[in-house]
């Protein structure tokens, strides 16, 4: 069973987890600021893929990742990934003021003794509700985080616990 | 509004045979909430808001 190692907050929200499974951490950082083409504040969200060998987190983080340039590569299989709205497989659309990866929380959700990603959209429109806000659930596999069954959640389908 | 504002995930009810995921609208959830092995509903505190609690039976 792998547990949530530690939680850390800076500009946005990170954390660091187990997402694929292999007793190595992983960390992801929400950027519920980033703007998706042209719809502003749509937010992103990126996962670092811990090794044990090769890269570390700080050569792949200044390597790039946090300095505007481009997508993380290396000798390992899968050092980074990104999702946000548009990203094949997650639910929804990436809308302006989305902030897509403004909250974000790691736990096995699943019982698969393998972590998963919760992914807050607190401007995420539902209907005609401005700002109602939702989440999705993308699941930890050994092949990484992913968004095939991700589960997304809204304030409409959830139960009230009043 | 704004639902998934806040999140934490934990067995907050103290059974090994549960895992929850919590989710405020808007409203602030003690971090307290994510660490201590969720023994107490407690530790869940809203200033404001709502939060809903989903529990998954393992």
């Amino acid at each position: 069973m792998h547990h949530l190692f530690d939680f850390l907050t800076c500009q946005t929200w990170t954390g660091i987890a187990y997402l694929n499974g292999d007793g190595v951490d992983e960390l992801a950082i929400g950027v519920p600021n980033e703007d998706i083409g042209n719809r502003v504040d749509a937010g992103m969200v990126h996962v670092v893929y811990g090794t044990e060998v090769g890269s570390t987190f700080e050569s792949r983080l200044s390597g790039g990742l946090l300095t505007g340039g481009n997508p993380i590569t290396g000798p390992e299989a899968k050092d980074h990934d990104l999702f946000h709205q548009d990203s094949s497989g997650v639910t929804g659309d990436a809308e302006a003021g989305d902030r897509f990866g403004a909250a974000l929380a790691v736990g096995d959700l699943n019982g698969d003794d393998i972590d998963d990603l919760v992914i807050g959209i607190p401007g995420e429109d539902i209907d005609d509700t401005l700002d109602a806000g939702g989440a999705i659930i993308l699941f930890g596999k050994r092949s990484g985080l992913s968004s095939s069954g991700n589960v997304y959640l809204t304030q409409a389908r959830a139960p009230n616990i009043d | 509004m704004r639902f998934g504002h806040s999140l934490a995930i934990g067995p907050f009810s103290g059974e090994s045979n549960q895992m929850a995921l919590a989710v405020g609208n808007g409203s602030n959830i003690d971090p307290n909430g994510r660490h201590d092995g969720g023994s107490r509903y407690d530790d869940l505190r809203p200033v404001e808001g709502k939060v809903w609690v989903f529990v998954q039976e393992r």
